[in-house]
């Protein structure tokens, strides 16, 4: 099956022009529905945690210098304090790879547009 | 490696090597074939679990295997945030609140079936939670 095939349906109701316009439109909506994804995915950590990426990077780093140096911290608020820094590390990198992703998908987008 | 070829070895290691109940959750991401994640959760016995997140981009992995029931109880993973360790930036998240180095290389091939010796050998939850002593240095 050509990609001409699969889109002619589309294109004999008058949705697209072509199959060249639809592959195109199709192409760039499945980007555009990946920037949304990404970009909500960020939102919500941003809302979670209060801060930007860069500013919860930091803060992740500060907390675990603080484990490592706990001065006269009792025993109990360090088993606190280190199931908090891996409970946010797990969202560091989740929130990593979401900045990363919508990055590449921004850098694809703008690609397609010229 | 390719985004199935390392869902696969995740995948495979966790029913395998670590003999997991059940993978309850799966998640892949993919931008092209030099940049993807991976997250597995699987139910390693009753209210304990372990979960596997890799992220691949252009020869470099970011990871963290974590071991969690209500709570997390170690983690492995490469945050740039514990400079002066032994194999920086590979370390160790123990239950009893320290962080030590990982021997660990950043290449789940290699790295999966470590962590997973060393869950095994330390019987998971049977680590008792708090039991391991401060004064491990070794390598974990």
């Amino acid at each position: 099956m050509t990609v001409e095939t699969i889109l002619e349906p589309l294109v004999k109701r008058k949705l697209f022009n072509t199959p060249e316009d639809a592959a195109r439109k199709l192409a760039r909506n499945y980007i555009l529905q990946q920037i949304e994804t990404y970009s909500q995915r960020i939102a919500e950590f941003e809302r979670k945690r209060g801060m930007s990426f860069e500013q919860f990077t930091r803060y992740t780093a500060e907390r675990t210098a603080h484990l490592r140096n706990p001065g006269d911290m009792p025993p109990e608020k360090l088993q606190i304090l280190s199931q908090d820094i891996m409970r946010d590390e797990d969202d560091w990198l989740d929130w990593k790879v979401a900045e990363e992703m919508l990055e590449s998908w921004l850098g694809l987008e703008a690609e397609t547009k010229q | 490696m390719t985004l199935q070829s390392l869902l696969d070895l995740v995948v495979t290691t966790l029913r395998g090597d670590l003999r997991c109940e059940s993978i309850t959750d799966v998640e892949t991401q993919a931008f092209s074939e030099e940049k993807f994640s991976v997250k597995v959760r699987a139910q390693v016995r009753e209210e304990l679990f372990f979960q596997v997140r890799i992220y691949y981009n252009q020869g470099h992995y970011d990871y963290s295997y974590q071991l969690f029931a209500d709570r997390p109880l170690t983690r492995w993973d490469n945050k740039e945030d514990c400079p002066g360790l032994e194999n920086f930036p590979h370390h160790r998240h123990l239950p009893d609140a320290t962080i030590v180095a990982s021997s660990l290389q950043g290449d789940p091939a290699a790295d999966l079936p470590v962590v997973v010796q060393a869950l095994v050998s330390d019987k998971f939850g049977t680590m008792n939670l708090d039991a391991a002593p401060s004064s491990r240095r070794r390598l974990l």
